[in-house]
């Protein structure tokens, strides 16, 4: 069952009925029965895959909390030596089994994700369980919090169960803490009716985004994808723009929808995206897209890596013989391009997700590495500096650049990605042959693209006005206290996503980009 | 308190430190400076920042990264 299907209508609006009409205290059950019924709809064969899960990390956070609360007992009998040696004993033990508990889950991923597509034959008849890329970084974030006492093991493996299985979050993120979300999914509520309709006019956006700006542009994406002769050029720049149009449809299109629907039910989820596309920089840009997948790898790779007692040391000898400068650059590199390669292999274990992290990597150090020419520059010239051409170069600059890098995935191929970046400074022919109207021979036509360029500036209008109130409430939430344009704009949105939105023979829009890792 | 201005200096020259509370929170220090910094900062206060308290609370200000410094000395 997709998100954007009738079933999903018709089940939500069972459930929604269904979760108000329980007593408050009850109310996460009827939400665990729905994250269950969809996982069954959507993966019925692997869903024994997400309760072994779930039943593993329950026991083992369990181990880690019972061996803290014994350290804790036992230290009360010692002093001084004494202490620090069953201290540290009490930590080599929570330590074990942190290393067995994520060995687990990330071992279960790795299998799915990276063995079983290379043996004999494909695995014949082995699939990809839906969302287990998203709930495996859920449960390995909970079993560290547990090791580091931020928090403490769940009691009831049912709410557990819930935690990871949360039927919005499933297809494609964003990636949940599960004590933030433990705050509000247990908590009963009545139904409210400014969650239900600022939920509903997320979800509709969502919607709208998807099928009119995603599902449109598809044809023409799929169509430049294949490279070759005949698409460089002025093709590769029109497929870079498209294609970053294509996937913020898609995938802050599907977001919303997890978060209204989520909202709906009163659960708030955290926000995966925050204007990316007004990024200025390569750092500020990662900070706004996928902001939870960042914030994820940033918590429990990249400072646990960086802060390690290896780097550290290593850190220290590398200063004493190769210079402070060297000294205090080397857990940074090493950190942030073992993280990004990460980030990569989390996406897939082929080469162009690998070559897309890395060179993600790449270029964040070489824009730290920038940022003290970028001082003396500003120094000289200090008119440049917030000036609004600049910014707007800066802007472009990002945006082109995190452009490239994302061929990497249209493409699916490196050397392939590489060529056809190439020919953007020597296939001049294909800038005559797109400005003749080549863009119109791609399965899109002139009308579908003004659709489509309408549809943006709608997005950006809408982006803008609540950008210029932050104080204030985002825009769904303040047209909650006028019912009137909140049905009207309801009815717009579901009426051109039907009447104008691309779905049918030809489409997919159930299935969402993010929906394949 | 002095030491710790000139490791902000030293790895981020652009940053006022008396600009902001909320060095982390408003994105104006970054995941980078963060590691940067607290490398400098185990160096020179001989102490181990662990990866559980590179948190926001700890790192919005200076007056909240040298009472970290303290209490990890304490301990």
């Amino acid at each position: 069952m997709s998100f954007i299907s009738i079933e999903f209508v018709a089940f939500f609006c069972l459930i929604l009925v269904a979760y108000y009409f329980t007593p408050p205290r009850r109310q996460w059950i009827v939400l665990l029965t729905a994250s269950y019924a969809f996982y069954l709809s959507a993966s019925p064969r692997y869903l024994i895959i997400l309760m072994i899960n779930t039943l593993s990390a329950f026991v083992f956070a369990k181990i880690i909390q019972r061996e803290r609360e014994a350290e804790k007992d036992r230290l009360t009998s010692f002093e001084g030596d004494e202490r620090k040696r069953v201290k540290a004993k009490s930590l080599k033990k929570r330590q074990r089994t942190l290393a067995l508990s994520l060995s687990v889950s990330l071992g279960t991923l790795a299998t799915f994700k990276f063995i079983f597509p290379i043996l004999p034959y494909g695995a014949t008849g082995i699939l990809f369980p839906v969302g287990i890329s998203f709930y495996t970084l859920g449960i390995v974030g909970y079993l560290v919090d547990v090791y580091r006492g931020r928090r403490e093991a769940e009691k009831n493996i049912f709410k557990l169960a819930l935690l990871t299985s949360y039927f919005p979050h499933v297809i494609q993120g964003p990636v949940l803490r599960y004590s933030e979300l433990s705050k509000s999914i247990f908590s009963g509520r009545r139904a409210e009716w400014d969650n239900i309709v600022s939920g509903l006019l997320r979800t509709l956006w969502g919607v709208f985004k998807k099928l009119v700006i995603a599902e449109t542009l598809s044809p023409a994406i799929t169509e430049l994808s294949k490279g070759g002769e005949g698409r460089g050029g002025a093709y590769v720049l029109f497929l870079l723009i498209s294609y970053a149009a294509q996937i913020y449809g898609d995938f802050t299109g599907g977001i919303d929808v997890a978060l209204g629907v989520s909202e709906m039910l009163g659960v708030a989820l955290p926000e995966n995206f925050d204007r990316p596309f007004s990024s200025t920089s390569l750092g500020e840009y990662w900070n706004r897209w996928h902001i939870t997948l960042g914030k994820w790898f940033t918590d429990y790779v990249f400072y646990p890596l960086s802060l390690c007692r290896s780097i550290q040391g290593l850190t220290r000898l590398c200063r004493k013989h190769l210079g402070a400068s060297i000294g205090k650059r080397l857990p940074v590199y090493t950190a942030t391009l073992v993280t990004w390669f990460l980030t990569g292999l989390w996406h897939g274990a082929r080469p162009h997700f690998i070559a897309w992290g890395l060179v993600n990597g790449a270029m964040m150090l070489i824009s730290q590495e920038l940022r003290p020419l970028y001082k003396r520059l500003y120094s000289k010239y200090p008119r440049f500096d917030g000036s609004l051409a600049w910014t707007f170069v800066r802007r472009v600059r990002t945006f082109l650049l995190i452009g490239a890098v994302r061929l990497f995935d249209v493409y699916g191929s490196v050397g392939l990605t590489f060529t056809m970046l190439a020919s953007l400074f020597y296939d001049f022919e294909s800038y005559q042959s797109f400005l003749g109207g080549g863009a119109f021979e791609l399965g899109v036509s002139i009308y579908e693209y003004l659709l489509v360029g309408v549809a943006i500036a709608a997005v950006c209008l809408v982006s803008h006005l609540n950008s210029r109130s932050e104080k204030k409430a985002p825009l769904r939430k303040r047209l909650v206290s006028r019912p009137t344009a909140a049905c009207i704009c309801a009815l717009l949105l579901l009426s051109v996503s039907l009447l104008f939105g691309a779905y049918g023979i030809g489409y997919d829009a159930s299935d969402f980009i993010y929906g394949q890792f | 308190m002095q030491k710790l201005i000139k490791i902000f200096n030293d790895i981020c020259p652009e940053i006022d430190l008396s600009s902001s509370e909320r060095l982390v929170d408003d994105g104006i220090l970054d995941s980078l400076d963060i590691v940067a910094l607290v490398t400098e900062i185990n160096e020179t206060f001989d102490v181990s920042v662990p990866p559980e308290e590179i948190t926001p609370e700890n790192f919005n200000s200076s007056a909240s990264i040298m009472a970290l410094i303290e209490r990890l000395r304490d301990n």
